[in-house]
């Protein structure tokens, strides 16, 4: 399962408000729309790559350990933003220094806080999460 | 049998010590003298061919980058700036695009967000060898912390 998934899934089952394809999302972000069920406030993890695969000296058998990299996008309900914040500080409280499943080593964000990107033209506050993860 | 070998910008090579038929011709004082000289220059020309190795390293990140970040008025990539490391204790090299919105798009805009963290990533596997490399160019240019400059981009399109 791509990383996006598993970590979207990851967060869906450890914070209590959030549930997969209703307000926790894989992929990017989309805009509000009640009538096909995407709400104000909402979590999207997007794949970005990451960084370079770390090989292992492992005589030809090609191991190594990946480095995917996701970013959490945290949507607050309009003009809330301590809701917002609060949501995002659980978020990354479940994310970071921990592998969102079996499969990863470890899973670190590249911030200490969640990095708070302002208001959209709608009024949502944003919050993104950079994650590293390990596996 | 006679070595030799050069540092760059160091004394080393200057004196050879010669080996004749009687041993050593060559002052093992005068060696150790040289020696400490050596290292007292290494001392202050590595890092600053360090500092010097980190900004080129900034630099080609950034230029990766501006190309790569959205445009509508230009104004974005015109704020892209790498700053050149000011110390050679700690070097850093800064790199960044400096409009309010810049933080913004980088984190959201729906084709060319990560505009500045994907150039950076991508470079970090080569970063090592590239770093070492630039800095033995470098030393042997005997490039100075002083001569290092913030660069400015100009939008190209």
């Amino acid at each position: 399962m791509p990383a996006q998934l598993d970590v979207a899934t990851y967060i869906a089952t450890n914070v209590g408000s959030l549930t997969l394809g209703t307000n926790c999302f894989g992929g990017p972000m989309r805009e509000v729309d009640t009538a096909s069920g995407v709400p104000h406030t909402c979590v999207f993890v997007i794949g970005r790559g990451g960084i370079a695969k770390e090989a292992f000296a492992d005589g030809g058998n090609k191991g190594g350990l990946s480095k995917p990299g996701v970013q959490v996008l945290v949507r607050s309900d309009k003009n809330d933003l301590s809701g917002g914040l609060s949501l995002a500080e659980s978020v990354m409280a479940v994310v970071d220094m921990g592998p969102p499943t079996a499969s990863y080593i470890e899973s670190r964000a590249t911030t200490s806080d969640p990095l708070y990107l302002g208001v959209d033209d709608s009024g949502h506050h944003l919050w993104s999460i950079n994650l590293i993860l390990t596996k | 049998m006679a070595s030799r070998f050069k540092v760059y910008g160091t004394k080393v090579g200057k004196s050879v010590i010669k080996e004749t038929t009687k041993g050593f011709k060559g002052s093992l004082i005068g060696g150790l003298t040289d020696a400490q000289n050596n290292l007292k220059i290494l001392k202050k020309l590595v890092p600053e061919a360090f500092a010097a190795a980190l900004l080129d390293q900034a630099v080609m990140i950034m230029d990766k980058s501006v190309p790569e970040a959205p445009r509508l008025t230009g104004d974005l990539r015109r704020s892209a700036k790498v700053t050149a490391p000011k110390t050679s204790k700690q070097p850093e090299a800064g790199l960044s695009y400096n409009m309010p919105y810049a933080l913004k798009q980088h984190e959201t805009h729906k084709s060319k967000s990560k505009f500045l963290e994907r150039p950076y990533n991508e470079s970090l596997s080569s970063a090592p060898g590239r770093i070492a490399d630039n800095v033995r160019k470098h030393m042997e240019k005997g490039t100075k912390l002083s001569s290092l400059q913030d660069k400015t981009y100009e939008d190209q399109e």
